[in-house]
């Protein structure tokens, strides 16, 4: 009797794919819905037993606690990799079909739960989508669906932890195919949306339909659109200063110390000292930015400034230390102070403006740090639609969105989910030429008719040979230990050929080019190109441990690129 | 209900053109529409075809599958000449009469307007002669006309007394291979396969004194062999 297991599996294997991405798409949602709102609620209990000791000196060593903690558990106990964890889910989706191990579902939402809770200045949404890509990506994996719909299944998993994480369907959907897949094809829409839905009903029934960040509805003013302009300046160069400083610390924290406990702790350290004098830059902020968009939190400028600073400041070392956790939080709390902050300026400059007030400045820079730092402009303006509740801030809000995302690029091409991968060659989209290139191997265009000859032979020995072949080219082996020696072409020898005197004078040896470059069977496909861009080459010897394979032509290539390509581009 | 029938990805790859390496990467990144099972990936037929059709694919013939053994046969002098006649005698003054007294006596395809063949051959002559030398002509039409020929046909003709073919060594005429192919590939291997006999004194010296149909095919088998098994030792 088969095992209920291998039964499941054939129910499903053989079904179509639609019906497939439904069903695998209603149990990602479950799952990473159970998975973000598991999160949420362990947060909330660990950081709540540990504001008991508040007050107490002890509590500036709890980031130093936490955070070496995390990176103990996740480097010894786990063995999963370190980062933030939107990278790692981005890198599995360009170059492995979307495969992630399994350990992912959960490694982070352990390392994050320490890391927030004990101080580390994280977001938890980072986390919550690793583990929800995660258990997308092992669910595909278990009922061996292609690569296709594994891909469209872990960005799923991603939607459904984004939707439940906020109580935000859209916006769940939109991160995934903005940000994570990077594809709007439509064969992805379906098992995307499936488990936004989900997931945002098990959040719903898990945690109620609350809005996470109540606010009075607005009416927003020419003034507040005109204001929105030098809002995007502002919130563009901030951006800039979080990305630098996030590269800045990781880079330093790497290059001063070896050792990931050490780091840790010097990392958390630092950030126990930062939390301590300004205990709002603790975890993921969202007290504060909940105050803001309540209208009740107000400080002086300068100590805004320095909210700012110390924000950045702690995230970029929280993170570089090796805490889990991601900057989807930070970001929103730095937008939302950056907007106060803004909304201060103005004030003060325009006494007679007539702006809406700092809840909406808050609200629009949240959106416009999510476009300026996360290169997400789309997630940005739904998130706060769909977390607010309200569609009445959405001109300002899209105008600093793009504005701010325009002037980001300028300076910063790549975001800082992107920058890293695009380096490595690791960040590789649908349907664009690095990506064709990349799924083409040596071994499909490997052409294997060739006739091989030795050196030495004469060229008598040749015509029969050149006779039979239906190629230019003949491959020269060493008779004894048949290593690849070089390759004569028609071309070369065919005015020998009608000459009898050197018909029986001339050997192998003599007409062979050796100089050639060779091509392995590993190499790829941009590298191959480059050669025969270089070199001028038509044909090029795949040759692997000194033996011949065959050989590779351009324009074989082209046509295998062009077909490559009719199938990328259709959906089935 | 009905069994669906499956084909291998191997197939699949012959049928489009692409290598099966790529086939089977397509079916694993789910690009080509396929079932998984247990011994690999299987696809349907008809799935395929509309797949081909939609992703701009050459559509592939169904005949085309079965129909492989056949190309890959090796062109064959002997079954050409044993598929046709040997004609002894035929008497003649010109190549005209020569030509039309042939046609009379060769059985061709039913339906064949064998007038037309006579003026298709004639004008091939006058364009060049086919007399290819030592004595020998291989009178064929210029194309391949309605034949209906699935399979070459050579009628051997030893002529009653020799004429002037205007062949291109002056020498006149005594016998005449008469060439029906389905297409110009098959006629140009045939004719390479001809030429490589009468390389051979001892075939040459057969056709001369009229030998009887029996050993002048045994002797072209003779040398097909040989032809054939060098030709696979230098492959190998």
């Amino acid at each position: 009797m088969k095992s209920i297991n291998a039964r499941l599996r054939t129910i499903f294997i053989n079904r179509d794919s639609r019906f497939q991405s439904v069903i695998i798409g209603i149990l990602v949602g479950i799952c990473s819905g159970l998975a973000a709102v598991g999160l949420n609620f362990g947060l909330e209990k660990f950081s709540r037993f540990l504001s008991r000791f508040e007050g107490n000196f002890y509590v500036v060593l709890f980031p130093l606690a936490g955070i070496t903690l995390t990176v103990f558990i996740l480097k010894y106990i786990i063995k999963d990799f370190g980062g933030h964890g939107v990278p790692e889910v981005i890198y599995s989706i360009s170059m492995k079909g979307g495969a992630i191990k399994f350990r992912s579902s959960f490694s982070k939402l352990i390392g994050s739960m320490i890391t927030i809770s004990s101080g580390g200045s994280a977001g938890p949404e980072a986390p919550v989508v690793i583990s929800g890509a995660a258990i997308g990506s092992n669910i595909a994996g278990y009922f061996k669906t292609n690569e296709r719909i594994r891909v469209a299944v872990t960005g799923s998993g991603a939607a459904a932890a984004i939707a439940a994480i906020f109580n935000a369907p859209i916006t769940g959907i939109i991160f995934t195919l903005e940000v994570i897949l990077g594809d709007w094809a439509p064969q992805n829409m379906l098992p995307v949306a499936i488990a936004s839905v989900t997931g945002t009903i098990v959040s719903r029934m898990l945690k109620g339909n609350q809005i996470p960040f109540k606010h009075r509805e607005f009416n927003v003013t020419l003034d507040d659109i005109f204001a929105a302009a030098g809002l995007a300046l502002v919130i563009a160069i901030i951006s800039l200063v979080f990305i630098r400083m996030l590269k800045l610390s990781a880079g330093v924290l790497e290059k001063y110390f070896k050792n990931a406990i050490g780091k840790a702790a010097v990392g958390g350290l630092l950030v126990g000292t930062v939390t301590v004098f300004l205990p709002y830059v603790k975890g993921e902020g969202y007290e504060v930015v909940r105050r803001l968009l309540g209208g009740n939190f107000i400080v002086p400028i300068g100590m805004v400034i320095i909210l700012i600073l110390m924000k950045i400041f702690a995230t970029s070392v929280t993170l570089g230390a090796g805490g889990a956790g991601g900057v989807f939080a930070p970001s929103l709390f730095i937008g939302s102070v950056s907007g106060y902050f803004y909304f201060q300026l103005v004030t003060f400059i325009f006494p007679h403006a007539n702006f809406t007030g700092a809840p909406l400045f808050a609200l629009v820079g949240m959106a416009g740090m999510l476009s300026g730092a996360l290169y997400a402009p789309l997630s940005g303006i739904f998130l706060i639609i769909e977390i607010t509740g309200g569609y009445d801030s959405i001109l300002p809000l899209l105008l600093v969105s793009f504005l701010t995302y325009t002037i980001v690029k300028l300076v910063e091409r790549h975001s800082i989910y992107h920058h890293e991968l695009v380096q490595k060659g690791f960040l590789l989209r649908p349907r664009t030429d690095k990506r064709i290139l990349a799924e083409i191997q040596p071994a499909e265009l490997l052409e294997t008719d060739l006739i091989t000859i030795y050196p030495n032979m004469l060229l008598k020995d040749l015509v029969p040979i050149i006779e039979r072949s239906r190629r230019n080219y003949f491959p020269v082996e060493d008779p004894e230990t048949e290593n690849f020696l070089g390759l004569v072409y028609l071309n070369d020898i065919k005015s020998y050929l009608f000459n009898p005197a050197l018909l029986n004078s001339i050997i192998v040896e003599e007409v062979m080019h050796t100089d050639l470059p060779i091509v392995s069977l590993t190499a790829n496909m941009t590298d191959i190109l480059k050669i025969f861009d270089t070199t001028g080459a038509w044909s090029l010897p795949v040759v692997e441990g000194n033996k011949f394979f065959g050989l590779i032509s351009k324009a074989t290539l082209l046509d295998h690129y062009r077909k490559e390509l009719k199938v990328e581009t259709e959906d089935l | 209900m009905e069994k669906t029938k499956y084909i291998s990805a191997k197939e699949v790859a012959q049928a489009l053109g692409i290598p099966m390496v790529t086939v089977i990467r397509w079916a694993h990144q789910g690009k080509i529409p396929c079932k998984l099972k247990k011994d690999g990936y299987v696809f349907n037929w008809e799935e395929i075809n509309d797949w081909a059709g939609s992703h701009d694919f050459v559509p592939m013939k169904k005949e085309a599958l079965d129909n492989d053994s056949a190309k890959d046969e090796t062109i064959s002098l002997r079954k050409a000449i044993e598929r046709g006649d040997f004609i002894y005698n035929l008497s003649g003054c010109d190549i005209y009469s020569i030509l039309k007294n042939a046609l009379e006596k060769i059985t061709l395809p039913e339906g064949t307007n064998k007038e037309k063949v006579l003026h298709e051959l004639i004008s091939r002559e006058e364009i060049a002669s086919t007399g290819i030398g030592k004595g020998i002509a291989i009178p064929h039409p210029r194309c391949t006309l309605n034949l209906k020929l699935e399979k070459p046909v050579i009628f051997v003709i030893f002529l009653e007394r020799s004429i002037d073919f205007s062949a291109v060594d002056g020498k006149e005429v005594f016998v005449l291979f008469m060439m029906f192919s389905p297409c110009t590939e098959v006629h140009l291997k045939l004719l390479s396969r001809l030429s490589l006999c009468l390389r051979e004194e001892s075939f040459l010296s057969l056709l001369k004194e009229h030998a009887p149909k029996e050993k002048i095919l045994i002797e072209i088998q003779r040398i097909e062999t040989l032809f054939d098994s060098q030709r696979n030792d230098s492959l190998q």
